[in-house]
């Protein structure tokens, strides 16, 4: 029998009032996938995340995750997810922060913890109030209440944002780790050396709209580009303006 | 430099000082619509506005009486003096929150061109805008209404309003020291933030009845002690009050020219070493959300309201003893000025704990808990603080021989618990505008508005049931029966919120199911 998608997102329109964030977008992420959601800013990336966790309204289309209809409580106990800003409860401590996550999702795995907390050195911060943590420790804070309960996808928006290099590296591999159990991940980013080197699959979006998708070799192929920055240029039609604005730069 | 060009610097900076102080708290943690971040900023600037039309009404309010009732009369300053406090210290109170959480502030103040007396003259000029209202406001009213009363109320009355603001300022500079020294987790903190609004709530609570007391408990010593010794309008007792009053400014300008400083100085957190192996405190899901939300209430600016009711009931008590009022009282003035009041007190405490949660809640949706589980949670806590002072309170008619009060003053509980399913639903709507809950003052008012009226129908139609049928027993029965009406709308929204998995028929069963196992 076959095991269902992880995530399954089908023309998906996500409005603020007037203006369109997501418009009719529609990919979905297979078993063991790292799936790159890649786009400029303002392209709706993290208004896609935000409608499959349900913080935002979705006004059309259909979200599924490991068969469920999303948003939901059931659909909550697969997925562990990272936001763009750390908006955890920040007058708690890291270790009050995790003792709430474990005993709202029935988690009792002190070695896991044990583990992610070494992992990202954050034990000398485990009793400091979150609130007075640098951005790249409340992200390590994120990161490993989202791992706690081996989520079976993980939705990550900028995930690498303020970490250490040290703390990037460990976290990749901890993604490579998480979908060889099994696992998925569907993140978005702006760095595309990280996307190249770790996603299995990107989908490049702009204005809502999804404007290239496949394996990172498969997009270089299409538009004879040497790397995904350039096939990232070409999809969103900004290569042309960039040539023009370097070159009023250098001209100035 | 300029200074022009500090005041427009500090402009900048009360700006973002009453931001924080006013929205940022109010933030859920997702990046809000640039319709709604301007609206938040434009109401943290109207807000001293509000306060000082609020406030300014209430002292023209006391002078007022004090023409139309000459027993009130000698009281008038006293009373002044707590409504200018409360004015100023509220005020105030949120620029203390900003100061002792922006490090961006000073992060950004530290890039510019100016040398160490520019930056303090820039930091105390925009910490004293945020306040320059409400202190005009507490000057101008008095003065100009004293006038009516002659000369040397007029002076009093100035007496009074420059001791109000002096210690308004000086309880928050001391406030705002507090939370720098003491670290955010520490339960130290969390005293201090539970006990920084203590002193409003008993002020207001016996502003009309202090003066009273003085009166009926004259006696010469009193004149001695500050504030008090604001009473007796003769020339000893009023040079007292104005040295008492010179010293109070000094202490505040004292306090004033320290937190101008701490704006500036960066805060430092050093890590604590945690040996041994991480263990952690597994509990049911429920006893997670209680215990995060008394965490989470205890260590905000919300900390006080969670001891409103039992400040109230302190305050219920000291009335009663010295005036011996509540058994001397019909049951329905009983009713009206002790039991409503104090569960209106205990409702506000779900809006703290709601409110409490907003800074996180962005993580908060992202966890398997459903918005009826929240408010089960919210109800456990609310009620169970009502239970605990409701006990004393039934315990104290039934000493004072009243014994048939004490079921109605329980079922309480009832109309209580559906002010939490009101509160549930009114946050249950945060997520609306992208990104940020409690977005207006308009949207403040609303939610007490609606929790006066679901607290007034049942125990209105419980008081006309007493009146009629002179039997406290049957016409408790009003209480459950139109709260349970009241609440079920409210229900109803919050079990079609994403966390029922089940749908259909098997909505109530599968509601039931959640609940229970909420507990395992």
């Amino acid at each position: 029998m076959q095991s269902a998608s992880p995530l399954e997102v089908n023309s998906l329109v996500v409005k603020y009032g007037e203006k369109v964030a997501v418009d009719h977008l529609s990919f979905s992420v297979k078993p063991g996938e790292i799936y790159g959601l890649l786009g400029p800013n303002g392209a709706g990336k993290s208004s896609t995340i935000k409608a499959i966790l349900g913080l935002v309204p979705a006004q059309e289309g259909t979200i599924k995750v490991m068969g469920k209809q999303a948003p939901s409580k059931e659909v909550m106990n697969y997925i562990g997810a990272v936001l763009e800003s750390p908006a955890i409860f920040d007058v708690l401590t890291p270790l009050e922060f995790f003792e709430f996550v474990a005993s709202v999702r029935r988690v009792n795995d002190p070695s896991r913890l044990n583990g992610l907390v070494e992992a990202f050195e954050l034990r000398q911060y485990l009793k400091t109030p979150i609130a007075s943590l640098s951005m790249g420790n409340k992200q390590k804070v994120a990161v490993i209440a989202a791992m706690l309960h081996r989520p079976k996808l993980l939705l990550l928006d900028e995930p690498f944002n303020g970490l250490d290099v040290k703390s990037v590296r460990i976290f990749k591999e901890l993604l490579k780790m998480h979908v060889e159990g099994g696992g998925s991940v569907i993140f978005s980013t702006h760095i595309m050396d990280v996307a190249e080197k770790i996603c299995t699959r990107v989908g490049i979006i702009n204005e809502g709209k999804m404007v290239a998708e496949g394996t990172v070799e498969e997009l270089r192929n299409q538009v004879k580009a040497a790397s995904l920055e350039d096939v990232f240029l070409k999809a969103t039609e900004e290569e042309e303006e960039v040539k023009s604005l370097i070159n009023a730069l250098s001209g100035a | 430099m300029q200074w022009k060009d500090i005041w427009d610097i500090a402009g900048k900076v009360y700006d973002e000082l009453m931001f924080q102080g006013y929205a940022a708290s109010r933030l859920t943690g997702l990046s809000p619509t640039e319709k709604i971040a301007s609206r938040l900023a434009r109401n943290a600037k109207l807000y001293k506005y509000l306060m000082s039309a609020v406030y300014g009404g209430m002292i023209v309010l006391t002078m007022a009486m004090g023409l139309l009732d000459r027993s009130y009369f000698a009281g008038i300053s006293v009373t002044i003096f707590f409504w200018v406090y409360i004015l100023v210290f509220l005020s105030a109170f949120q620029i203390s929150f900003s100061i002792s959480s922006s490090p961006h502030i000073r992060n950004f103040l530290s890039t510019l061109p100016l040398d160490r007396a520019e930056l303090q003259a820039t930091s105390a000029v925009s910490i004293l805008r945020s306040v320059d209202a409400p202190i005009l406001v507490s000057l101008i009213v008095p003065v100009f209404g004293g006038t009516i009363y002659g000369f040397t109320y007029a002076v009093n009355f100035l007496v009074a309003s420059i001791s109000g603001i002096s210690l308004a300022l000086a309880t928050d500079v001391a406030l705002s020291y507090g939370f720098r020294k003491v670290s955010v987790g520490s339960k130290v903190s969390g005293l201090i933030r539970a006990g920084s609004i203590i002193p409003v709530v008993l002020l207001a609570g016996v502003a009309y009845d202090v003066p009273i007391f003085i009166a009926q408990h004259w006696s010469s010593y009193l004149a001695f002690v500050p504030v008090l010794n604001l009473y007796w309008i003769n020339r000893t007792c009023m040079a007292l009050s104005g040295v008492y009053a010179v010293l109070f400014l000094a202490l505040a300008v004292y306090g004033f020219s320290k937190q101008a400083i701490y704006l500036l100085t960066p805060e430092q957190y050093i890590g604590r070493s945690f040996e041994g192996e991480i263990k952690v405190k597994q509990t049911s899901p429920a006893v997670a959300i209680i215990t995060l939300d008394f965490r989470q209430a205890l260590r905000s600016r919300l900390a006080g309201m969670l001891a409103i009711p039992v400040i109230y009931f302190v305050l219920a008590i000291i009335t009663a003893v010295t005036s011996r009022s509540l058994i001397s009282k019909d049951y329905l003035v009983f009713w009206g000025s002790y039991v409503v009041p104090m569960t209106f007190a205990s409702a506000m405490l779900a809006y703290a704990l709601y409110a409490s949660e907003e800074r996180g809640l962005a993580t908060f949706m992202t966890l398997p808990i459903s918005k009826l589980e929240n408010f089960l949670s919210k109800c456990m806590v609310t009620m169970g603080i009502y239970a605990v002072v409701g006990a004393l309170m039934s315990a104290l008619v039934v000493y004072f021989g009243k014994p048939s009060y004490w079921l109605p003053i329980m079922l309480m509980e009832f109309p209580l618990m559906a002010t939490v399913a009101f509160a549930g639903y009114y946050f249950s709507r945060v997520f609306k505008g992208g990104g940020a809950g409690m977005a207006n003052s308009v949207t403040a008012v609303l939610f007490t508005v609606g929790v006066i009226f679901i607290i007034a129908i049942p125990s209105g139609a419980f008081m006309i049931a007493a009146f009629l049928t002179k039997n406290l027993a049957i016409s408790s029965a009003a209480l459950p029966a139109l709260s349970l009406v009241e609440m079920a709308p409210f229900l109803y929204v919050l079990s079609r919120d994403r966390g029922v998995a089940s749908r259909g028929k098997m909505r109530m069963l599968a509601l039931m199911r959640e609940t229970f196992s909420l507990w395992l």
